[in-house]
């Protein structure tokens, strides 16, 4: 279970701190989904940044299946994120000299070698998401459907509790868009994780289920 | 999929499965930015090996020349006089055969003159010959030349010099020796030499036997090659030698020094072999006689004596001359002139016993007493002043040591307590040793001794023909006897206190045994002769007075910084160009460690690629650098000295420590980049906002004036610290100056918001402050590169403003001299016009920085009580002094009665360096002419000058450590302001033309001895030119690549109507900037830290080098704008916007 309380973010600057985040909290069951919606600047991004522990919060707490991640040191809370996170972002961010394989079972390789056994489900997963033909394909040479379709393979390859997407669809047509939500339903639904994403599109979100909106940093009913 | 693709794809059939696999796939995707990272790599991997490779190369050059001018000589056996040829046969022989062949040799130094044509002949000065009849026993590369009659061999050196060639006639000019020391009243010093007329056989080439020395250097002394006899018969000596070869049979496989130590083990001279005689004395009764060519018995010998000869009834005696015999109190005084004194034990003498008139033997004289014999008491009555026992004579007599050169005569007066009757001891002419030119002249007038003579006191026309009389009769034989403890305060010297010994010729049974047994008593080393091993201690001093390797590493070291410095900032650059890529690792999870580590093994790749190619390109930087090491030492030091940098293939032997150096300062480099850049935070790194942590990244106000105060403390600190001090001192305060100066240029690239871009210059300014780790490096490598260079380019020697300025470099003399015969310090007389401080010297290596080997005996000189006296040269640091005295010569004089080390004064950078002694006050020994050490301690350390490379001591002091030495071979001229030092310099050479005098104005010396420093900082100067245009091209390479990231940026100023000239103008004003703005933190860090020694006057601010510098520098700065800023422009502004 994702549990947020109050959670708060703000940004020195020149003319004063900007609060971005303002008190939002918010509640996910396990294997619950949830959109969040909201206009550029309204907070998306950094809601999901601190979620997802590359960002630490102002105030306010984040629990995750009652642990709290922002107590852990550095590399506990990277261990932490590769564990129990998967990232899915509006650019693919695929390592360029890496094929479609690769970057899929790259999250493996943050702890120590990839085993067998990963490398096999980077495979099932590919396959799941249509692009078993392009195991060997660098980045380059895929779509921006099929990359951020790898993105997505990579997000749930090791089985995170959390899966969070910040505008996964933002730079795909609508028939992409529809493929990489209805891949991250059914993947998180798979997987049994929690999913969480950040969009503009009305049709994601209805896609997703429980939609909220985020306005001036605060979650509205 | 293309076909590129699928290939591709194929290469990458499995997945990565390991953290290095993924560097590998990294490394294929990265490697345009990694290629730039490898040639940095290989740049410092290059320098590394190139430097180390110099060390090398003339290490292996200087052993290759010192072992190549032995042959197959092992080791020799040398004498300070000569020995019987035979010796060598002797050696030879045994039970077991010694593992070589023994080859007797005369080495000795010698003048060489062309033969008179009318033109006046041309001279060589201190050539060696080598007289030898195996030479191709020697084992020299190339065929031995086959020599007889009057044929010689002469180097091409020498035959270059004189303009000869073969089958030219020569003079060969070889010094005659005194028999007895130079120092005493019966050594000869004026310079005698005998010369013969030869020819030319042939000319050797300037290797193998054209090269022979004994002592290693890096220049080809004057050769001449002969047969024995030839040199023997010019000195007119018979089956002699000074030198016994030691070739070791077939290969040497002896363990270094081992065929040394089975010479000396075998060695066992006779005493002919040390110049002694003992033999049967035509006395009565017979008597056996111990006594030595060189007159007085060595100390080392009487000792044998005592063990060997007072068994057997031996008694010392000591003879020395009384110049006059004179009564005392009334007056006119009866004198005999020139008359020999006898010191005895006792009156009952081997030879006889002296005897009164009754034939009672007569009372030992006790102290102050003597014994006249009845024919001076006879001639003193016939003079009309007799004399009898308890009246009081006074003998004048030569003082027994020269004082500094001068013969002083002294007067004592003694109480007669005896008069000898003409019989027995009292008329025996064996008493007193055989004298040249005075024992073996028939009249006394004929008299041609070497001390003053004053024959109009002799008197030799009779009536008045007394002492001629005696002469006929007597001879010698002393007219008085003292007991030997008067005679030895009288005429004892460091030379010896025994003039012979005298032993009952019927206690003796077997001769040649007594010989044996006496000779076995002495070490070889006692009668100066000595096993050397000439092989091992070539290898020895061929490791190098100079370590080349770590000098050349150290002049190199700002390109290695540079490299280094340059990698740090293509690798940061390679983050930040994929900070997308390692952030999506950091979100994924990726601990910062193993990000950290993934970068290092991509960067390692790069780094062993481009060490491994740069390693293997450090030969050929090496020669470039030997190839002008070469040329600036033949030109400016010492002529010849090519041959030891000319060794290239040996610049590679080193590859694998380079290779090793230089993978660990870049890989260590590359860690340190690493660790900093997995520390960025994920979320920045993945909005690509990051800047990479780069430590300087947030200004800190405080430090630049915290920096400049420490500077300026540390500076006047300098000011009053010893050498090493002021030296460490120098490079702090720089440090700090450095430090403070480039923080303030950092911070001077802070942006002021509040004021609104105005000029192309302002907005250069401003992208700049946007970069602010970025700008901090490239200000910080330019800024050391530049300090470096202006620091260390103020320290070129120049000649001395004033050279006849007793504190300058020359210490005001005009000249300077060394000897190969040592002269007396009379002989200095003939020099019109100069003041000649006359130096005793000890022999030995030069030490100086000239000599690129390792001077394991260092030359010792001994400076007399005037050369002290009137002081001069300037010291860096000394002793403190007693109150009153402002001379630091003074501390020369030893303390009264202590028996510590000699005090020694030395050159600064002889101490320091070249012997590695150390500072004011460290300990060092020096072996004496007996191998024994001494010790030394240094009170004073010189600044540069033309004594570098000598240890001197006070006179006293050197006489005591080498009582052998005899004479002055080493001299320093005044000249008197009326005679120029070309006239004084050709003066001297003529004046002492026979003691091979080798003479040369001082400031020639001075600017060899310059020429040396100034060739390493143009070596420092050139490597830290060449690291500040690495610095600038790596700023260049910087530049263009923040161009590629900041290509929107470019677009959008040609989108709101910036012309492609202006923005190309704003990328290069970036860069002039940025680097500018470090050449003036490196020059005013510079002026910083010369500060203490531009006041005292030792450095001038190199004003060339800094507008040479800045200038290049700016210009390539420019220029990498100009290259930069041609990418900003090749995009139209729509594909610059959209960041293609």
């Amino acid at each position: 279970m994702l549990e947020v309380d109050r959670l708060a973010k703000s940004f020195p600057t020149a003319g004063g701190p900007v609060c971005v985040l303002d008190g939002v909290s918010l509640r996910i069951s396990p294997g619950g989904r949830m959109a969040i919606m909201g206009p550029s600047g309204s907070g998306k991004s950094t809601l999901l940044a601190i979620l997802g522990t590359l960002d630490e919060p102002t105030a306010g707490s984040v629990r995750l299946d009652g642990g709290d991640p922002f107590a852990l040191s550095a590399v506990e809370r990277a261990a932490f994120r590769n564990r129990a996170i998967g990232f899915v972002f509006q650019e693919h961010h695929l390592l360029g000299g890496l094929t479609a394989l690769d970057n899929v079972v790259l999250p493996a390789l943050a702890t120590g070698s990839v085993a067998p056994a990963v490398v096999e489900r980077a495979r099932m997963l590919l396959e799941r998401v249509g692009l078993a033909h392009r195991l060997r394909s660098l980045p380059g040479e895929l779509s921006g459907g099929e990359r951020q379709r790898v993105a997505v393979a990579r997000a749930v390859v090791l089985g995170p509790r959390l899966i969070l997407a910040d505008e996964p669809t933002g730079q795909l047509d609508a028939a992409n868009a529809k493929v990489v939500t209805d891949l991250l339903v059914d993947l998180a639904g798979e997987v049994g994780g929690m999913l969480l994403v950040a969009t503009h599109a009305r049709a994601v979100a209805d896609r997703i289920g429980t939609v909220r909106q985020l306005v001036a940093g605060r979650l509205e009913p | 999929m293309s076909g590129a693709a699928r290939e591709r794809a194929g290469a990458a059939a499995q997945p990565v499965a390991s953290i290095a696999g993924l560097a590998l796939r990294l490394v294929r995707h990265w490697w345009r930015q990694l290629a730039a990272l490898a040639a940095a790599c290989g740049v410092v991997a290059a320098t590394i090996s190139g430097a180390l490779g110099v060390g090398a190369a003339v290490e292996q050059g200087l052993l290759r020349l010192a072992i190549s001018r032995l042959g197959r000589i092992d080791a020799a056996v040398v004498g300070e006089d000569f020995f019987r040829a035979a010796l060598a046969d002797e050696l030879a022989a045994g039970a077991e055969p010694v593992a070589a062949v023994l080859v007797p040799a005369i080495v000795i130094e010698a003048v060489v003159e062309t033969a008179a044509d009318g033109r006046g002949p041309s001279r060589a000065t201190r050539a060696v010959v080598l007289a030898c009849d195996d030479i191709a026993t020697l084992g020299f590369a190339g065929n031995a030349p086959t020599l007889s009659g009057d044929a010689v061999a002469v180097n091409r050196p020498l035959a270059e010099a004189l303009g000869v060639d073969a089958s030219s006639p020569l003079v060969l000019r070889i010094a005659e020796r005194s028999a007895a020391p130079s120092d005493t009243p019966l050594g000869r010093r004026e310079m005698r030499s005998s010369g013969r007329r030869v020819a030319v056989a042939t000319v050797l080439p300037e290797k193998g036997l054209g090269q022979f020395a004994l002592e290693p250097a890096q220049v080809t002394r004057p050769l001449v090659v002969a047969p024995l006899a030839l040199v023997r018969g010019l000195m007119d000596s018979g089956d002699v030698a000074n030198a016994i070869f030691a070739v070791p049979r077939g290969p040497s496989n002896q363990r270094a020094g081992g065929l040394a130590d089975s010479l000396r083990a075998r060695l066992a001279p006779t005493l002919a072999d040390s110049g002694l005689v003992l033999a049967e004395a035509a006395s009565a009764p017979a008597t056996i006689r111990l006594t030595s060519q060189r007159l007085i018995l060595p100390d080392a010998v009487d000792r044998a004596a005592e063990a060997v000869l007072a068994p057997l009834g031996g008694q010392p005696s000591l003879v020395f001359l009384a110049n006059t015999i004179t009564t005392t109190g009334s007056t006119p005084a009866a004198t005999i002139p020139y008359s020999t004194i006898l010191g005895v034990t006792d009156t009952a003498l081997p030879v006889g016993s002296l005897v009164d008139a009754d034939g009672a033997r007569l009372t030992p004289p006790g102290p102050d007493e003597i014994v006249i014999d009845q024919w001076v008491a006879d001639d003193l009555a016939a003079q009309g002043r007799p004399v009898a026992v308890g009246d009081t004579l006074e003998v004048a007599y030569f003082l027994p040591e020269t004082i500094h050169g001068r013969i002083e005569e002294a007067r004592v007066r003694l109480l007669v307590s005896g008069i000898a009757a003409m019989q027995g001891a009292a008329v025996d002419r064996t008493l007193v040793p055989e004298v040249e030119g005075v024992s073996d002249e028939d009249s006394i007038a004929d008299w041609d001794p070497p001390f003053p003579f004053d024959a109009s006191r002799v008197r030799t026309t009779p009536p008045h023909d007394e002492d001629d009389q005696y002469w006929k009769i007597y001879g010698t034989t002393p007219k008085a006897f003292v007991s030997l403890a008067t005679a030895r305060t009288l005429a004892g010297s460091r030379f010896g206190v025994s003039t012979a010994w005298h032993v009952p010729r019927d206690r003796v049974t077997d001769l040649t045994s007594l010989r044996g047994a006496l000779a076995a008593r002495l070490e070889p080393e006692q009668v100066g002769i000595k096993v050397v091993s000439l092989a091992a201690e070539a290898r020895a001093a061929a490791r190098g007075s100079t370590p080349f390797g770590p000098l050349f590493l150290a002049l190199s070291s700002f390109v290695v910084v540079a490299g280094l410095v340059l990698e740090w900032l293509l690798f940061r650059l390679l983050v930040t160009a994929r900070r997308r890529e390692i952030g999506v690792l950091a979100a994924i999870g990726w601990p910062p460690r193993r990000l950290a580590m993934l970068l290092t093994l991509v960067g390692l790749v790069a780094a062993v690629v481009g060490s491994f190619a740069g390693a293997c390109l450090g030969p050929l930087w090496a020669r470039a650098m030997l190839a002008a090491l070469a040329r600036a030492w033949t030109t400016s030091v010492a002529a010849g000295s090519q041959q030891v940098f000319g060794d290239g293939a040996s610049a590679s032997r080193p590859l694998v420590a380079a290779l090793v150096a230089s993978l660990a300062v870049s890989v260590g480099a590359l860690v340190w980049a690493a660790a900093r850049a997995a520390r960025a935070r994920p979320l920045a790194l993945l909005r690509g906002t990051a800047e990479i942590p780069g430590g300087s990244g947030h200004p800190r106000p405080w430090l630049p004036i915290t920096a400049a105060v420490g500077a300026v403390v540390i500076g006047w600190l300098g000011l009053n610290a010893g050498p090493e001090r002021a030296v460490a001192m120098f490079f702090l305060s720089g440090a700090a100056a450095l430090v403070a100066f480039v923080a303030a240029a950092r911070a001077a690239f802070v942006a002021q918001r509040a004021v609104p871009v105005a000029s192309l210059g302002h907005l250069a300014w401003r992208s700049l402050c946007g970069q602010p780790s970025r700008v901090a490096s490239v200000i910080a490598i330019v800024a050391v590169a530049e300090f470096l260079v202006v620091a260390l380019s103020a320290f070129t020697l120049g000649p001395p403003p004033d050279p006849a300025d007793r504190r300058s470099p020359t210490g005001g003399y005009a000249a300077i001299a060394s000897f190969g015969t040592p002269v007396s310090a009379d002989s200095a007389a003939d020099l019109e016009g100069a003041e000649v401080a006359c130096i005793r010297s000890s022999g030995g290596a030069d030490a100086s920085c000239t000599n690129l080997y390792a001077a394991l005996r260092p030359t010792v000189l001994g400076v007399g009580p005037a050369f002290v006296a009137r002081g001069g040269f300037s010291f860096v640091a000394h002793r403190p002094l007693p109150s009153g005295e402002t001379n630091p010569w003074t501390l020369l004089d030893p303390a009264p009665d202590v028996d510590g080390p000699i005090p020694a004064i030395l050159d600064q950078a002889t101490a320091q360096w070249a012997l590695k002694l150390g500072g004011l006050g460290a300990r060092f020994t020096v072996p004496d002419d007996e191998g024994a050490a001494v010790e030394y301690e240094i009170v004073g350390l010189l600044a540069p000058g033309i004594l570098q490379g000598f240890v001197i001591v006070g006179e006293r002091s050197f006489e005591a450590a080498f009582p052998r030495r005899s004479g002055y071979a080493f001299a320093l001229l005044d000249a008197a302001s009326s005679t120029s030092v070309a006239d004084l310099v050709r003066q001297a050479r003529d004046t002492w033309a026979d003691a091979g005098a080798t003479v040369e104005p001082a400031l020639d010396r001075l600017a060899r001895l310059s020429a040396v420093q100034n060739t390493f900082l143009a070596g420092f100067q050139t490597l830290g030119l060449l690291g500040l245009l690495l610095g600038t091209a790596g700023v260049a390479a910087v530049q263009a690549q923040g161009v590629l990231e900041r290509i929107g940026q470019f677009g959008l100023l040609q989108a709101v109507g910036f012309a492609p000239g202006r923005v190309r103008a704003l990328v290069m004003l970036e860069s002039v900037l940025v680097v500018g703005a470090g050449l003036v933190a490196g020059a005013l860090a510079g002026m910083v830290a010369l500060m203490p020694a531009l006041l005292s006057g030792r450095a001038a601010l190199p004003v060339g080098w800094m507008a040479a510098t800045c200038g290049l520098t700016l210009a390539a700065a420019a220029a990498a704008g100009v290259v930069a800023s041609r990418r900003a422009t090749e995009l139209t502004p729509r594909e610059a916007l959209r960041g293609s």
